[in-house]
């Protein structure tokens, strides 16, 4: 492993939340929170790490999530168990997992992607390839797609990297993972299908009580789309209370093009204070706040379903 | 008895054919009526109580006999606005301003990936 994948693996491990790393590094009382986790990749095997990453976006990373409507998930399977990839690849294959009877397969992808950086002392371009981790998860049902968020800011990143910069001039964005891991899914000789309409799920949603919803975009007709926002800060109202007219037309609309929910109390498996952008028309899921205590993958299965 | 068969193989034809054809001048008659900017298989077999993959036939029938044409829409979240591009757009980037969107942004770029849009139908005569 090389220097900067122990640092990332500290970055990834680190997003796990403090009671998990405790829980995890228990053997190493007492030194600090970044020599735990080291000391914890050291002391691991690849395929530990790999099963530790795939149990972070089950439960406890901070993440994205994009949902598709697979065409014939057994061929891209058997396409993915099949195809070959090494490390130098820009999409690799980490780790598989397979069900029993072979009709769901859940993958774990590093995905590369060319990071620029401004160097603090001599203002030059420092690029670096950096390795994303991206869980895949294919069954008859859905094709899912986690991307883990990796917003650190430039002080961070210097830390990973090795460098003092001054400046990111690459933006990590969810939706490039995901094209990457479709376009994988593609030249692998698999079927990504067409991303997946959870406006209803969505709606379901919205219409609990246990739900805060603090905006909406949906659409009107084939031909435009009509948003309604209430405003921040102290005392904000949700849509609900502030505007009941604009909310029911919001959770009365057949496709949602986008929402902001907060979760008033636990529910759907995502614990009070949870904050989600959902973008159902398109299928994806933008978790904006820790998962840890969640259960995500709950959560994500159950916007997935038909 | 050759052409007996024939004109008997073509007869049973007919009634399908009829049958498609109504359906296509209800497509379009749908679409003049609503003023709805696209139709997708979901939305029409909403409309008409079949399934999305007859639909999706019926559709791809009325591009057949010239009557309607494929395109894309891309809804994606990086966009401020929802769009109709040709499938030859796909892969290509294009300025929002290009698209007709008039705003801040509309110096902005945005790359039509293909895993970002989904198919939609308009009419043929359709600019």
């Amino acid at each position: 492993m090389t220097d900067l994948e122990k640092s990332l693996y500290v970055a990834w491990i680190g997003r796990f939340g403090k009671k998990k790393v405790l829980e995890l590094t228990a053997n190493q009382a007492g030194a600090k929170t970044s020599d735990r986790i080291r000391a914890l990749i050291k002391a691991s095997s690849q395929a530990t790490l790999n099963a530790l990453l795939l149990e972070g976006f089950r439960g406890y990373f901070h993440q994205t999530v994009f949902l598709r409507r697979p065409k014939q998930a057994g061929q891209t399977i058997q396409a993915l168990l099949k195809v070959k990839s090494n490390s130098d690849d820009r999409v690799h294959v980490q780790s598989r997992e397979v069900s029993a009877n072979g009709d769901r397969a859940r993958l774990l992808l590093m995905v590369t992607r060319r990071m620029d950086f401004v160097l603090a002392q001599s203002s030059s371009i420092h690029a670096v390839d950096v390795p994303f981790p991206v869980a895949l998860d294919i069954s008859n049902n859905a094709l899912i797609v986690q991307v883990m968020t990796m917003q650190s800011g430039v002080f961070t990143w210097g830390k990973i990297v090795g460098q003092d910069f001054r400046r990111i001039l690459t933006f990590v964005r969810a939706d490039f993972f995901n094209d990457q891991v479709l376009a994988f899914i593609g030249s692998s000789g698999g079927d990504s299908g067409n991303y997946l309409d959870c406006s209803k799920r969505a709606v379901e949603l919205m219409k609990s009580e246990r739900v805060d919803t603090y905006g909406g975009k949906y659409e009107a007709g084939a031909d435009g789309h009509t948003e309604h926002k209430t405003v921040r800060g102290k005392g904000k109202k949700a849509l609900r209370e502030s505007r009941p007219k604009d909310f029911q037309s919001l959770i009365g609309a057949a496709r949602i093009i986008n929402c902001e929910l907060i979760f008033r109390s636990k529910h759907a498996g995502l614990e009070a204070g949870s904050k989600v952008a959902l973008y159902p028309s398109i299928g994806k899921i933008a978790f904006r706040s820790n998962l840890e205590g969640c259960d995500p993958d709950g959560f994500i299965k159950a916007m997935a379903k038909p | 008895m050759a052409s007996l068969k024939l004109w008997l193989n073509h007869s049973a034809w007919w009634p399908w054919l009829a049958k498609r054809f109504f359906r296509l001048e209800e497509i379009e008659r749908f679409v003049a009526t609503t003023g709805e900017r696209y139709l997708d298989a979901d939305l029409w077999a909403g409309i008409q109580g079949i399934s999305t993959d007859e639909a999706e036939l019926q559709l791809q029938e009325g591009v057949r006999a010239g009557r309607l044409q494929q395109c894309f829409l891309y809804e994606w979240s990086d966009s401020p606005v929802q769009f109709i591009v040709p499938r030859d757009f796909i892969g290509r980037k294009v300025k929002l301003a290009e698209i007709g969107y008039v705003g801040e942004d509309d110096t902005r770029t945005i790359e039509i990936s293909p895993f970002r849009v989904r198919a939609v139908f308009i009419t043929a005569d359709a600019e």
